[in-house]
């Protein structure tokens, strides 16, 4: 089992593409190699891609809410991408509300999200 | 050099062995005469299609009974009887097999993608539970099959028990750790729920998923 996942910046944005199976220690430890990362440079943005995962249950979905507050606080906008139909079918039938972080389709549409508002801004 | 010799013998005795029971498809031939071994995600794909095939032709109360000859005839290589399945629930590594398990297994009982997601968070749900509040304790899946064919977790602790159960499952008491949404939350995906818990007493939690079959 692997016990971190990498994060990619790519000039002021974060990429996190998670692969593993995610359990609540790699979930923790991802949540704090970001804060840092944050702390070290900052960044316009972050993805969360979550396309090659077939599950997400309550207490992960809520450690992204609490991640994307956190990165929110450092000036740091967050986007979950990639929600498979099965995830999104369970999490609102089990009374979870999405509302905490920003969602996009998948990887592009969250980049050209988050692109888009580098234009507006400038 | 052996090996792929009996590999290859597999797929025409399945094929044999289904068509005693039901007529086979063309379709579904080609998916049994294609089967590779190697590739456990196909073997999973297959013992669903046939699953689903001998509950359309058979009947449900068939399934098993089926399954269990097409074991015989090949062997049990395939291992297409789904098996229940007690697993000890005691930190992050067992929680994500526990996790695996349900997946497999509703995957051997033709669950769809939603329905297997659901299974497997249902799982994840009730073993971290286990895990943050009992430290120790199992989880069983096992295949429910009256008129319709379904799995069942189960989940057990000798651990603290929970005070106040109708008011986490009415939403009335929101833990800082999420015990109550993650309850509430089997609770609403699952057919079937009950929860046994009082302090001092441990926690017993059932639900069950049955096979939507359209």
């Amino acid at each position: 089992m692997i016990d971190r996942i990498p994060i990619l910046r790519i000039r002021d944005l974060l990429l996190v593409s998670i692969q593993a199976d995610l359990h609540d220690i790699l979930v923790e430890q991802l949540q704090s190699d970001i804060l840092k990362e944050l702390e070290r440079k900052s960044a316009r943005g972050l993805v969360l891609d979550i396309s090659a995962l077939n599950i997400l249950d309550t207490y992960t979905a809520r450690a992204f809410v609490h991640t994307a507050q956190m990165a929110r606080l450092m000036g740091t906008r967050t986007i979950v991408s990639g929600m498979t139909p099965a995830i999104a079918m369970t999490l609102t039938e089990m009374g979870f509300s999405a509302g905490g972080f920003e969602t996009a389709l998948d990887l592009e549409s969250a980049l050209t999200a988050l692109s888009t508002q580098d234009t507006d801004e400038e | 050099m052996l090996g792929s010799r009996i590999d290859s013998d597999i797929p025409p005795k399945l094929v044999a062995a289904l068509e005693a029971n039901v007529s086979v498809p063309p379709r579904l031939r080609q998916e049994i005469m294609s089967l590779s071994l190697q590739n456990r995600e196909q073997i999973e794909n297959l013992a669903a299609s046939i699953v689903r095939h001998i509950s359309l032709f058979a009947g449900t109360e068939n399934i098993l009974p089926i399954l269990t000859k097409l074991d015989q005839a090949t062997s049990g290589v395939l291992s297409l009887v789904p098996r229940d399945d007690k697993m000890r629930v005691d930190n992050e590594a067992s929680l994500v097999l526990a996790r695996r398990a349900a997946i497999t297994l509703a995957a051997k009982l033709g669950f769809g993608p939603v329905e297997r997601t659901k299974v497997a968070t249902a799982v994840s749900e009730l073993a971290r539970n286990i895990v943050m509040y009992a430290k120790v304790g199992e989880i069983r899946l096992s295949v429910v099959t009256n008129a319709k064919i379904g799995l069942a977790i189960e989940a057990r602790d000798n651990g603290p028990g929970i005070p106040d159960i109708d008011k986490v499952l009415s939403g009335g008491f929101r833990s800082k750790t999420g015990l109550g949404m993650g309850l509430r939350g089997v609770k609403n995906i699952a057919q079937e729920f009950t929860v046994q818990s009082a302090p001092g007493q441990g926690t017993r939690v059932r639900a069950v998923f049955y096979l939507n079959m359209r």
